[in-house]
């Protein structure tokens, strides 16, 4: 402990001292819920450092990759077949950009048939994005349990408050995996084929917009199932592994894998980059290379994907609120 | 602004079926409040709907003249709270999390940093403020939640059960650092305990509950004034010859200890000084009103009262 007239001597120097200035708005706190404990998350453990240093390798390898390959590419002859610089550009920025969403199984938008080579240079992404995911959102609500610091955030904040801040320091940190890269590999590939900037625009605030949605939804999942225990390893480990297993189903079952089964939205990750690519309004895509048609009738379908997506957004916030909106008891 | 911490009116709370606060009306001065009650009376309830941690079944209440819940936020901003369990964030240094908690109440971030450092040195944790919680004991984690609780400068200081798992000498200075906070920094005490001595010591108003509901509610010097009409007398040597002597001439009196309570009548002063002066082998060293602690205060009113068991 301090000494004690050492101690003295600075509060008679300095008393207490009044606080007269104003106070920060609500934002401002919600903010500071996000990034404290986005901060302290990473900084608690070596082993999140070490993967966030793979990330950023992971990532440089998805931005640069398509880049190295476009140089590879024979231009001259795919523009014989009528396929321009900026056709290739846009195929492989969707794709880049769907498989850093999807796991294990690869979506892609078929804009050239027979050419897709892309979506692959995501897959680093999406796992270490999905692993650090875990790892951080883990302790976001449970370790709050375990140590009984809820009552200390619930004493200056909402609860409202509280949950928008802890989700927040998910969101921030999925955009700096997953949607700075996108605008990132954007600008890459630009400058890479030679495109206009402004000519796929649109893919950008797809890409933005996407990948944003992707973020909340994921983040939402994540904080629910924290909130659901007092062991931040146990969330970590059934949201790693329940998204992991339901990604690799459909592939367990090959026949339905390559087909346009329903199964494949139990992939639930997979049915946020196939929501993905109904709002760049396609209306077939391609799941590990077989064709599926949104709108045909028969198999997965468009409000299929909708509804597995909204289900995601509706238990996330279901678990939430009963979890931690219930104050009373 | 209103004179009063708190007040609540006919403020019950249901926890499924169980009634935790049964239609209390009480008011509260800004001054230091002692909240008193055996477990389960409803004490940890009552401050939570009061920081609006936890809503209230029916009835009203305010806080520092603002009403609830409307106001709730405005009203966080003016109390500092030191809950009853630790909370912690074992891997963050006291200073940080003081400097969180700072932010967390609207304090702009370089603003937060310097009075962390400011309200950690008043509470006597200089040294210790880098090192991180799950270091600190049970001593130093009272200090910090209650620098934590300073950190915005509050009107009014909510502290539930700040001595809880201290030694004899962290209570005494955790009960200073409270008694200066209210007499020589002007704030409003809240001082939750089952501790009759803690408040007897740091507060002069006294809400007492039981099983919900108040039992009783006012100034400490006036639960303390005995109305027994008894006078007190203490004296070097035996007593018992004093009460011998008080008995012959008529006056009931009783030996509590080493004093002696006699029954007042008129002149009873009067005569317990003939009588001292008439036995050479006693010395008066007291005479006046008896005097009671909080603790047979307590204790009166709780007697017989199956709501305080």
């Amino acid at each position: 402990m301090s000494d004690q007239s050492e101690h003295e001597t600075y509060v008679r120097k300095f008393s207490f001292r009044p606080f007269s200035g104003s106070r920060r708005g609500r934002l401002y706190r919600v903010f500071t819920i996000g990034w404290f404990n986005l901060v302290e998350s990473v900084r608690r453990s070596g082993f999140t450092k070490f993967l966030l240093f793979m990330m950023v390798i992971s990532l440089i390898i998805q931005d640069v990759l398509p880049i190295v390959l476009v140089r590879f590419l024979p231009l001259g002859y795919l523009e014989s077949l009528g396929i321009t610089a900026n056709d290739i550009f846009r195929g492989a920025f969707t794709e880049s950009v769907l498989g850093m969403v999807s796991l294990t199984n690869r979506i892609g938008v078929n804009y050239m048939p027979g050419f897709s080579v892309f979506s692959f240079t995501s897959v680093g992404t999406s796992l270490m994005w999905l692993l650090l995911l875990s790892i951080i959102g883990g302790g976001l609500v449970a370790d709050d349990k375990l140590f009984k610091t809820t009552e200390a955030y619930y004493s200056r904040v909402s609860h409202f408050e509280y949950l928008t801040g802890k989700l927040l320091s998910l969101v921030i940190f999925s955009t700096f995996v997953i949607t700075a890269p996108a605008a990132l590999q954007y600008l890459l590939l630009t400058m890479g084929l030679n495109t206009s900037f402004a000519a796929n625009a649109d893919l950008l605030f797809w890409a933005l917009g996407f990948t944003t949605m992707a973020a909340v939804a994921v983040s939402l999942l994540m904080l629910s199932i924290s909130s659901l225990t007092k062991r931040r390893g146990i969330a970590t480990l059934v949201f790693f592994i329940f998204a992991i297993i339901m990604s690799s189903l459909p592939s367990a079952f090959v026949s339905f894998a390559t087909s346009d089964s329903p199964l494949l939205l139990v992939d639930f990750m997979g049915s946020i980059a196939m929501l993905g690519t109904m709002m760049l309004g396609r209306s077939n895509i391609t799941v590990n290379g077989a064709v599926v048609d949104f709108y045909n009738g028969t198999g997965l379908e468009g409000y299929m994907v909708v509804a597995v997506v909204g289900a995601v957004f509706l238990i996330g916030i279901l678990i939430l609120f009963v979890n931690l909106l219930r104050r009373d008891t | 602004m209103s004179s009063d911490a708190f007040s609540t009116n006919a403020l019950s709370k249901l926890y499924g079926k169980t009634l935790a606060l049964d239609g209390v009306t009480v008011g509260a001065p800004k001054r230091a409040v002692g909240l008193l009650g055996p477990n389960g009376a409803g004490k940890t309830t009552l401050i939570r709907i009061l920081m609006g941690i936890i809503r209230y079944s029916s009835g009203s209440a305010t806080v520092l003249g603002r009403k609830m819940p409307e106001s709730i936020r405005e009203i966080r901003d003016h109390i500092g709270y030191s809950p009853e369990f630790s909370p912690t964030m074992p891997d963050v240094s006291a200073q940080k999390y003081v400097t969180f908690m700072g932010r967390l109440s609207g304090l702009d971030p370089v603003e937060a940093a310097q009075r962390a450092h400011d309200t950690l040195h008043y509470v006597g944790l200089a040294e210790e403020r880098y090192r991180r919680l799950r270091e600190f004991s049970t001593g130093m984690m009272q200090k910090c939640k209650l620098a934590a609780a300073l950190i915005h400068d509050p009107e009014l200081v909510i502290l539930d059960e700040p001595t809880d798992g201290l030694d004899p000498n962290g209570r005494h200075q955790m009960l200073e650092l409270i008694k200066r906070l209210y007499q020589e920094e002007g704030k409003s005490i809240l001082l939750s305990s089952h501790l009759l001595f803690d408040v007897e010591r740091v507060c002069d108003w006294v809400v007492v509950l039981g099983q919900g509901k108040v039992i009783a509610n006012g100034e400490v010097s006036q639960m303390l004034t005995d109305t027994s009409g008894m006078v007190r007398v203490k004296v070097s040597g035996d007593p018992q010859k004093l009460l011998d002597r008080l008995r012959s001439r008529g006056l009931e009196g009783q030996l509590d200890g080493s004093n002696l309570d006699v029954q007042r009548t008129d002149d009873v002063e009067m005569i317990i000084l003939e009588e001292i002066n008439k036995e050479p082998s006693l010395i008066l060293r007291y005479l006046g009103r008896r005097t009671r602690s909080l603790e047979d205060a307590f204790m009166a009113l709780v007697e017989g009262r199956s709501d305080m068991e």
